[in-house]
């Protein structure tokens, strides 16, 4: 059988985050899709950048309820440009913040900014990714 | 544990030595059959006598089928005085106080928003000036997840969702010139780990004024289930270890800080991380359980300490259910307490509880509605009984609720209590066919549920072994498809979606940067300051309590004393037990 | 510089480029992982099986601590199962492998079974070449843990370490099925719970009652708690200590003609399966032989032969 390309995901939130339900939902719904969820949980912005660098993934997916997304975010992508794999990786982010911080995220280099609510369904998240993986 | 018998085992037993006496006669109950099914073959439609009793699909609903109608033969064994009884009296079905609200009314307690610890002390300044006598204190992510301030890890999180605490002098910035032997404080420490460390800081801090523990009222949270699998987390201790602080904190706590409450039960984290209420319920109660067996086992009695334990739960959707659910919880912890350990004081067979309207039933769509939501939530609390009530505001599904979306959620507690004139009558709803069989069922699913866990060998097993966060993600990963296919319906979201829904605006507390460096400046200053060698002594000791099996909480207080830090805390509490990942 | 290079020089980020193409298969792979080859044969193979819950991933975690505190480089392969009706996976692992080098001397790798029976997934070879390549010293296996001893480990590993835990409830079930062979070391995780010593005491006489020839290596049981590191460092010494009998009996020869053997049946059929279906990818060839081995018409067998023979021919004398 010859091999297929798998999209890879890794899935992981700010240290200190303490719910889990988000990023739990959100995996499984990758995996449905047929793609391959590297869960790394609770991490240091520095270190979820070290193992999306060592997993080769295509997609990194945040979830944040509390702090701040902007801080974390900002970090994050600081380190994927430092580590060189800011251009070849496609980083989402959802979860529960503001409504003015989407804006700011996406300019900040995030695809994909999922607040809950009618624009962070299975299809357009899938969609997102798909699309921003073929790119 | 499991060749022990289970909480519905010995209720079971203890239901065959009472002669009951059935408040509907044979006769009746014979000619209401007789009318029913010839009411029901006549004059009820083909399709609805088919979907007799259809399934209530509700976000984390218990899924009871509900019938069409009921009647007295749902409930034909009813024994009144047995069953339900007065408001006040065994077996509290109907109430923990005789007057209910005439007596008091439920307390509205408004979570206090976050700031510095300055900005703190101001703020429960004003809510006194205002005639508050209850302050709730909600930490910053950090101090509940025990950071300290100038840890990495909590970057761009000190002080967003509540007051940052690192050690002693952030207690005292906060109660400045505060009369905390007068009002009471609920610090919402959720953890036995954070409990283990804040709370001895706070009798520090109590200490130095001069002012007494034994005046001292309030409560915390202390569950290990919040800590252990309600909490997402960077690191976790075992399971077993985590308990064992929980019960340590509560044997240090009865004996010295006698007016404060040890333990609040979380059923509300728990079911909104992804359980049904009746699952809530059980795990709630079989921690309750495995504390007073613990405490049993360390020589003191159960009423001692079933005295001052309280409940949390959280209130959805499902209306009936909700209120029944409070109904079945009251009856069942007073027969596991009367029966289970054969207490004798009245005041530890009550299930005293805190209700917060339920935040993942909230919709970021539409978000006024929101308000009508938490309202019907509030309501179905007062209706059940509920001692005291936080409404969640209409903006939670965005960000920590802000002081102008503070207002409806106060009000509407306001409006149930001042203009529906629910209040007058205790248990309004006892004696419903409906409401009554509701209860009926719920308090056996929860029995159930109990033996279930205890047939693992108690609550602490069903952690370990990764029962409880496996139930959990099958839950939320169950709902997440009903929602997406519509069979759980979600007004705004998935059904009757609003065209011109305009977005109120949403006001966020800002992330200052300048909050946290002082509070990174000032853990520098004090690590200069204070005696280190006499820290680092108190840390050792208390990682060495731990690996003895002495009560870890006079150990911290000891090293609160000595002006040692939360993050540094936690770590010794790390260093001796070791951490633990939940096996999923 | 050379991706071949650059893994050499322990470039974490090249190495994980082309573990990549290697799992996806992709044709520059090959031509890569010929110019690797040279370089490797260095690493030592540890391998981890045993059912679920018993606690691998934690026990690999506090393994990499103990091997880092000794100056080791570690390369991990953390292997979990893919999904057969979607192909999606969960890869888990990384939740409890949190131990953080600095200098990135640790590097773990998360990878899939793709459809691939027995713990391993198709790629775990050449994966280990690379991280071989890199200059890891140690190279921790972690297999799927499916519930069986997962076998296959042995072939590829160096030292095979079968962790259980006491309560398990499977625990007797995985002594029936061969674990004796499969282990080269024994552990049982979890050593506060109840029961562990018992295990161990069973695992022991077990293991007494086969007979070791002098120059055959015999199995010890270890205590550990992954939890907190208790047993660890000894389990670290044992590992050593096989590894030193198999360099004494031949044995580290052995195993790596044993993983020479298996890489080439691997490349053979890898590399003959892809050559069919490229040579036949265009026409409806296959459909019809499809259609009449179901009806009866011809049998797989003679299939199989009439394609090889049409496409390769030849036998090698």
């Amino acid at each position: 059988m010859k091999g297929q390309k798998r999209i890879k995901v890794l899935m992981a939130m700010p240290a200190l985050e303490s719910h889990t339900r988000g990023l739990f939902t959100v995996a499984s719904m990758f995996r449905d899709a047929g793609m391959e969820v590297v869960l790394l949980g609770n991490e240091l912005p520095e270190r979820i950048v070290d193992t999306a660098l060592q997993e080769a993934v295509d997609v990194v997916g945040i979830s944040t309820y509390c702090g701040s997304p902007v801080v974390f975010g900002r970090d994050l992508l600081k380190y994927a440009e430092d580590k060189g794999i800011k251009k070849n990786t496609a980083f989402i982010i959802g979860g529960i913040f503001p409504p003015k911080d989407e804006p700011t995220l996406k300019e900040m280099g995030f695809c994909g900014v999922f607040p809950p609510g009618p624009g962070a369904t299975r299809e357009k998240i899938i969609a997102c990714v798909e699309g921003a993986v073929k790119k | 544990m499991s060749n022990q018998r289970t909480t519905k085992d010995i209720l079971q037993e203890a239901a065959k030595n009472e002669a009951r006496i059935p408040l509907y006669n044979p006769k009746a109950l014979e000619a209401i059959r007789e009318e029913f099914e010839k009411w029901k073959a006549t004059s009820v439609r083909e399709q609805e006598r088919k979907n007799w009793a259809v399934t209530p699909f509700a976000i984390m609903g218990d899924e009871i089928p509900r019938k069409l109608l009921y009647t007295p033969l749902e409930v034909a064994d009813l024994d009144y005085v047995h069953d339900l009884g007065f408001s006040g009296d065994e077996p509290y079905t109907r109430g923990i106080h005789a007057n209910m609200y005439r007596g008091r009314n439920f307390t509205i307690r408004p979570l206090p928003g976050a700031g510095s610890p300055e900005e703190m002390n101001s703020r429960y300044k004003f809510l006194i000036s205002q005639g508050a006598t209850g302050l709730s204190v909600a930490l910053d992510l950090p101090s509940v997840q025990m950071f300290d301030s100038d840890e990495p890890e909590s970057r761009g999180n000190v002080a967003v969702v509540g007051v940052p605490v690192d050690c002693v002098q952030d207690w005292e910035v906060i109660f400045k010139d505060i009369p905390i032997d007068k009002v009471s404080v609920s610090i919402v420490t959720h953890y036995p780990r954070n409990t283990a460390i804040l709370f001895p800081m706070y009798l520090v801090m109590a200490e130095k004024r001069g002012i007494p523990w034994d005046k001292l009222p309030g409560s915390v949270q202390n569950d290990f289930i919040m800590e252990n699998v309600v909490r997402g987390a960077i690191e976790y201790i075992p399971p077993r270890d985590c308990f064992r602080i929980q019960c340590d904190n509560i044997e240090f706590i009865r004996k010295e800080v006698p007016l404060w409450n040890y333990i609040t039960l979380n059923g509300y984290n728990l079911r909104e991380n992804g359980t049904s209420g009746i699952t809530s319920i059980a795990v709630a109660m079989a921690n309750g359980i495995a504390i007073i067996d613990d405490m049993k086992r360390r020589g003191h009695d159960a009423d001692w300490v079933g005295e001052r334990i309280a409940f949390f739960w959280s209130f959805g959707n499902d209306f009936f259910s909700e209120i029944a659910s409070l109904r079945a919880a009251r009856r069942l912890w007073y027969k596991i307490m009367k029966h289970r350990f054969g207490a004798k004081n009245p005041r530890s067979m009550l299930l005293r509880c805190h209700i917060q309207t339920s935040g993942i039933s909230l919709t970021r769509e539409e978000p006024l509605n929101n308000i009508i939501r938490a309202a019907y939530h509030a309501l179905a609390a007062v209706l059940g009984g509920t001692q005291s009530l936080h409404v969640d505001t209409y903006d939670e599904a965005y960000s920590v609720p802000s002081e102008r979306t503070l207002m409806p959620s106060v009000q509407t507690q306001h409006i149930i209590e001042s203009e529906t004139q629910t209040t007058l009558t205790v248990d309004p709803l006892a004696g419903s066919f409906f409401v009554e069989s509701l209860t009926n069922e719920i308090e056996e699913k929860a029995l159930n549920e109990l033996a279930e866990i205890e047939e693992m060998g108690g609550i602490v097993n069903a952690v370990e072994s990764g029962w409880l966060h496996n139930k959990i993600a099958r839950f939320t990963e169950r709902e997440q498809q009903q929602i997406e296919k519509g069979i759980k319906k979600v007004v705004g979201r998935n059904v009757h979606q609003s065209t011109d829904a305009e977005l109120p605006t949403i006001e966020v507390s800002e992330y200052d940067e300048g909050k946290a460096s002082r509070m990174i400046e000032k853990l520098r200053k004090l690590r200069k300051e204070r005696d280190n060698a006499k820290v680092n002594k108190c840390l050792k000791e208390l990682r060495d309590a731990c690996k003895r099996g002495d009560n870890v909480t006079y150990y911290t207080l000891e090293a609160a004393r000595a002006n040692a830090t939360e993050g540094e805390l936690r770590q010794a509490f790390t260093d001796a037990f070791g951490t633990w990942k939940p096996p999923m | 510089m050379k991706l071949v290079n650059k893994i050499l020089r322990g470039d974490v980020g090249a190495a994980s480029r082309l573990m990549k193409d290697i799992e996806d298969e992709a044709p520059d792979a090959t031509d890569e992982l010929k110019k690797l080859y040279p370089h490797t044969g260095k690493a030592y193979v540890v391998g981890v099986t045993g059912a679920p819950g018993v606690g691998k991933s934690t026990l690999i975690d506090t393994l990499i601590k103990v091997f880092c505190q000794g100056a080791m480089k570690v390369g991990v392969i953390a292997i979990d199962p893919s999904s057969p009706f979607t192909g999606g996976a969960i890869l888990g692992d990384r939740i409890r492998m949190k131990y953080f080098s600095k200098d990135q001397s640790v590097f773990i790798r998360s990878i899939a079974t793709r459809g691939w029976t027995g713990g391993l997934s198709k790629h775990t070879l050449s994966m280990i070449h690379v991280m071989d390549a890199m200059g890891k010293d140690i190279v921790l296996v972690e297999t799927v843990g499916s519930g069986q001893v997962e076998i296959d480990i042995t072939k590829i590993a160096d030292t095979s370490i079968v962790a259980l835990c006491p309560g398990g409830g499977d625990e007797i079930q995985t002594m029936k099925g061969g674990i004796l062979e499969a282990a080269d070391i024994l552990v049982v995780n979890k050593a506060d719970r109840e029961g562990a010593d018992d295990l161990k005491l069973k695992l022991e006489i077990m293991i007494n009652r086969r007979i070791y020839s002098p120059d055959q290596w015999k199995p010890g049981v270890f205590l550990t708690q992954a939890s907190n590191g208790a047993g660890v460092a000894e389990l670290m010494e044992e590992i050593f200590r096989h590894k030193d009998f198999l360099i004494t009996s031949g044995g580290l020869r052995a195993n790596r003609e044993k993983r020479a053997r298996i890489g080439l049946h691997e490349a053979i059929r890898s590399y003959v399966e892809n050559y069919i279906s490229e040579k036949i990818a265009n026409n409806t060839y296959l459909d019809n032989l499809i259609s009449d081995i179901a009806e009866r018409k011809t049998d797989p067998y003679s299939a199989v032969s009439e394609i090889t023979d049409k496409l390769i021919g030849t036998t090698i004398k």
